[in-house]
């Protein structure tokens, strides 16, 4: 586990000579405080703190302030956002006083950032360890034997269903629209659903380059309408018996084909400025 | 439509007809930027495929294949042969040998630049034959000029894009073609054919690996659903042999079919068919429940085997895991963390959905409806389109350059979609061979429409009443003939708006060489910014034969290909560490610099700076990529959060981190900026800040060259100091004691300090 620091040790760690680093972060993980950060560096600190635990590197130790055992300090830092995460290094007799780096959070927060932080500056030499989550690998083990259990069981309804023309379809299908409204963009850019502007939601991202989830959703329900209306057209309307019945669905299907139609390119041009097509 | 002309002489010469004009529109709508700039290789892959077909034609195969390039990666140089993918090069030297052999006295430039236009035609065709396997010819003739017209091929194969992905997308159709072929007929002939085929992609290009992958898929779920068959096996084995052994033939691939995991999955369905083989001949000796005993183990214990030994070989070392390139595509965070010279690459971005509307228009929303079809009829080829359309659709989504490989199975489904629903609409009688499948619900019964309306494309069956009213199953009532146009009017406007929409986005997008660059004026003049070539063709002519350029490696094939100078990186980005060596050199200062420029023997500096006209295609654009590069190898010299001011900006202005304004790379293509803004603070146009106003001293290099626009601009390195010194000390020395004096003398100053 990380070092808990008040304000008396801090002193002592950081004033006086040292053979060894010190990361120190200073944090505030009080709930009113409503710091995430904060938190996700805590978890991080705990990972790298229990890996150094593990191995034989004595010259670093990985600790934190917090803001309520430390205030004065952050007062004389004039700290006005945390976290912020610093390394002490070693004291050897000629700088005064000892080097200190400031780490980047730009660089991720997670423990490999701060191991590899570590490891670059700090001269650490130690393996990222997770503790093992007994709760967590029980769990899995009790999910996997239930579900194995439950497929044994219902193998006969699970293979009828592994067979069946109409899931595999709708799976197919799903999946080409899916993938053809750039949803892995908003998956590997991390994407936001929708972003704000003036107070209200906005559902189309500004540019040719970006775009919000909300969008591609949108999209994806017109191309799926735009097949929808073909695929009757080709294979519903010729079987409908009676006349006028057919001809109202038609009049239906073609305008809603027009319709979607125009909104697609509708879409299009609200992200190409430059494109001069529109229909409705 | 067509499909209802039997195999008559009136149909074949219909669709000999509108094949020739699809392959004459594809051939001629790519030809804009040649018509508008001239006939030139493009971009910067072309440059070197050009160069090396220049070398293959001059000098012949065998010296091509033992072809040591010295003008690249200097001072390692790069062994051309064995690093290359021929096919392309080989196809259009074969083509200008064919020409000039007809005596046509063509030059290899103008094969160069028209090859893939001309290659275009083919695809279509062979996309014509794939789908007509599909479905029926006129479906075929839709997706041939889907095919043609379409901006996600368009995109790779204007004219003068002489690259890889131009004869690469025809031999995929045709191979897929002559698979699914052999498939449908069991014939060992045409699946010698599609190895045949594939033996030539493999030559042309990386995206093999493609075809190597799904037409196992396509077996595996063949098999899975049951579906083995004798026809199947024999396909397979003579594809597979027969294709891996050809494969193999090519250099650069060597023995990577059964050495990488890439291929494994190819192997393991080979493996997996001989197993179904055996069980099937073993049906028939053995009974019953002794059989399915016996093959259920046996099937265990191979498939254990498999995997194991997969496993084992791979832990040895005998069989190499799947490359990051590969890897990437499936772990999408990886290749940002741990190879970063591939994720610099911009077309290896993921799409967003835009793109797939720019490059595929009405055919994307289409496409959902052609797997739908694909799932009704269902036979095995179906099968193929529907795996063809899952994994396209997941590559294309993943990365940008895929769209390439989805565009033809789009244009596919499209075509059968909007067949489907002509076939209702057009079709005054069902035809005796579209309706092998079962659920022929596209019965209708005739009516005699005037089918004058029926446009060029939808060409009334002339035969069409002789059966029609064999099947009363599914009869419905005669659809009349102003519905029929209700449907088909809407349907051909949106066709025909998918034609303007595929002309504008060639005409605006996809047009531009990017060696010579087009700009227009406030009152509409254009404007040609030909800075590439003006910069190169001074090095040709002003620098001596062995002159050594450092450039970042986007420019490496521009500059051997132009300005035949010997460059450090190149677009072929195979040593990581000699790019990071590159990067460094900008990254860093000019005293850390000096150095590696002195070690690489580097005689003069080419940088890309778009600043004065707002080409945001420049190097200060792409510097952030550099650094992370030179980062990833050389850590103690350069680090990326250097370049970032304390709030997490990457900043030109006056508030630009000290790491940043001292790099090489900024005062490069900041040098001497503001003196072109005499009144006013100086504005960097691609950025839209005011950049530093702090004079830029270089004292290891020397300005020796910048262009028209002040696009590239080029730079001599100094000759060592003879005393030995730093270039900074030897350049400050006289200065420092020029300052000494003027303390020395106030008055002097205050002099200087006044008429100032």
């Amino acid at each position: 586990m990380p070092i808990e620091l008040d304000t008396d040790l801090y002193r002592t760690i950081t004033k006086g000579s040292r053979d060894f680093s010190v990361l120190v972060v200073y944090t505030a993980l009080g709930e009113q405080f409503k710091c995430a950060g904060c938190h996700l560096i805590q978890e991080a600190l705990e990972t790298v703190a229990y890996s150094l635990a593990q191995s034989d590197e004595t010259n670093l130790y990985v600790t934190y302030l917090d803001f309520q055992q430390g205030g004065p300090i952050f007062g004389e830092l004039k700290l006005t956002s945390v976290p912020h995460t610093v390394l002490f290094k070693p004291t050897d007799g000629r700088t005064h006083p000892a080097p200190t780096l400031p780490f980047d959070p730009r660089m991720g927060m997670d423990a490999p950032a701060v191991h590899s932080f570590l490891v670059k500056h700090a001269k650490a030499s130690f393996r990222l360890h997770r503790p093992t989550n007994y709760v967590a690998l029980g769990q899995t083990a009790a999910a996997v034997a239930v579900g194995l259990l439950f497929g044994w069981s219902a193998r006969g309804q699970l293979l009828s269903l592994a067979q069946s023309r109409g899931l595999w379809l709708m799976g197919a299908i799903a999946w080409t629209i899916i993938f053809c409204t750039g949803s892995m963009w908003s998956h590997i850019r991390q994407a936001p659903w929708a972003g704000v502007e003036n107070h209200a939601p906005r559902l189309f991202a500004p540019g040719f380059q970006t775009q919000y989830i909300a969008e591609t959703q949108i999209v994806g329900c017109t191309y799926a309408a735009f097949a929808l209306v073909v695929v009757l057209l080709a294979v519903r309307v010729p079987r409908v018996l009676d006349a006028r019945k057919q001809r109202a669905a038609l009049y239906g299907l073609v305008g809603a084909m027009v319709l979607v139609f125009s909104y697609m390119l509708e879409c299009f041009s609200r992200k190409n400025g430059a494109y001069p097509f529109r229909l409705l | 439509m067509l499909s209802s002309l039997t195999n008559s002489s009136e149909s074949t010469w219909l669709k000999v007809t509108v094949l020739t004009l699809v392959g004459l529109v594809a051939f001629s709508s790519r030809l804009f930027s040649v018509i508008r700039f001239e006939s030139i290789i493009h971009e910067f892959d072309p440059w070197f495929n050009f160069r090396a077909t220049r070398e293959l034609v001059d000098n012949g195969y065998y010296a091509f294949i033992n072809w040591y390039d010295r003008l690249a990666w200097y001072p390692l140089a790069r062994n051309v042969g064995p690093t290359v993918y021929p096919g392309l090069l080989v196809t259009s030297g074969l083509f200008h040998w064919l020409v000039n052999a007809l005596h046509f006295p063509i030059d290899i430039r103008d094969v160069c630049v028209f090859l893939a236009p001309v290659f275009s035609a083919f695809t279509a065709t062979a996309t014509y034959l794939l789908t007509a396997e599909l479905k029926d010819p006129s479906a075929g003739l839709l997706a041939a000029m889907f095919i043609g017209i379409a901006p996600g091929y368009i995109s790779r194969s204007v004219a003068g894009s002489y690259d890889n992905e131009g004869i690469a997308i025809f031999l995929l159709m045709m191979t897929f073609f002559l698979w699914v072929r052999a498939v449908k007929r069991g014939s060992a002939l045409w699946a010698a054919a599609a190895a045949l085929f594939y033996f030539w992609m493999v030559a042309s290009w990386g995206g093999y690996a493609f075809i190597i992958n799904l037409i196992p898929l396509h077996v595996l779920a063949l098999l899975l659903m049951g579906r083995y068959s004798t026809r199947l096996y024999i396909s397979y084995a003579t594809f597979y042999v027969v294709g891996t052994l050809a494969s193999m033939q090519v250099p650069f691939v060597g023995t990577a079919p059964i050495r990488t995991a890439e291929h494994m999955g190819a192997l393991g369905v080979f493996g997996l068919l001989q197993a179904m083989a055996f069980g099937q001949w073993a049906s028939h000796v053995l009974p019953a429940r002794r059989f399915r005993q016996l093959w259920l183990s046996t099937l265990a214990v191979l498939i254990g085997l498999g995997f194991a030994g997969l496993v084992g070989l791979t832990m040895l070392g005998w069989i190499a895991p799947w490359t990051g390139r590969f890897y990437s595509l499936w772990d999408t965070g990886y290749a940002k963390i741990h190879i970063p010279l591939i994720a610099s690459v911009s077309e290896h971005q993921p799409t967003p959905w835009v793109n797939f509307f720019l490059d595929l228009h009405a055919l994307v929303a289409l496409f959902p409806a052609g797997v739908y079809f694909c799932f009704r009829r269902l036979r095995d080829e179906h099968v193929f389109a529907i795996m063809y359309a899952v994994v396209g659709a997941y590559f294309a989504g993943v990365m940008i350059r895929l769209m390439l490989t989805l565009t033809p199975i789009v244009c596919i489904c499209a075509a059968i979609a909007v067949s489907e629903v002509l076939d209702v609409y057009l079709k005054t009688a069902p035809s005796p061979e579209a309706d092998l499948d079962a659920d022929a619900d596209a019965m209708l019964l005739h009516t005699n429409i005037a089918d004058a309306d029926a446009d060029a494309e939808a060409k009334p069956s002339l035969n069409a009443n002789a059966d029609a009213d064999t099947d009363s199953r599914t009869r419905s009532p005669a659809i009349p003939w102003d519905i029929r146009l209700l449907v088909v009017l809407p349907l051909f406007g949106v066709l025909c708006h998918f034609v303007t929409h595929c002309t504008w986005v060639t005409s605006t997008s996809y047009s531009s060489p990017s060696v010579v660059l087009a700009s227009q004026g406030p009152n509409g003049a254009r404007n040609l910014i030909d800075d590439f070539r003006e910069a190169y063709s001074w090095l040709r002519q002003n620098t001596p034969a062995d002159a050594k350029i450092l450039a970042w490696w986007d420019y490496g094939y521009q500059i051997t290909g132009m300005a035949n100078r010997t460059t450090i990186v190149d677009n072929n980005t195979w040593n990581n560490t000699h790019i990071a060596t590159v990067g460094k050199a900008l990254a860093c200062t000019e005293d850390v610099a000096y150095p590696v420029l002195r070690k690489l023997d580097v005689d003069y500096l080419l940088v890309i700076f778009g600043g004065v006209v707002g080409y945001s295609g420049d190097d200060i654009n792409k510097f952030l990529w550099m650094i992370r590069i030179a980062e990833g190898v050389y850590p103690d010299d350069v680090s990326e959060r250097a370049f970032f001011t304390d709030r997490g900006e990457f900043l030109v202005t006056d508030a630009a981190p000290p790491a940043m304004r001292d790099s090489l790379m900024y005062k490069m293509s900041y040098y001497r900026f503001k003196d072109m803004f005499p009144n006013a603070p100086p504005i960097d146009r691609v950025r839209g800040v005011p950049v530093a106003r702090h004079d830029i001293q270089l004292n290891a290099i020397e300005e020796a060259y910048s262009t028209q626009h002040l696009i590239v601009r080029l730079f001599r390195v100094k000759r060592p100091d003879n005393l030995g010194r730093s270039q900074n000390a030897a350049a400050s020395f006289g200065k420092k004691r020029k300052v000494r004096s003027r303390r020395v003398h106030p008055k002097t100053a205050i002099k200087a300090a006044s008429a100032a």
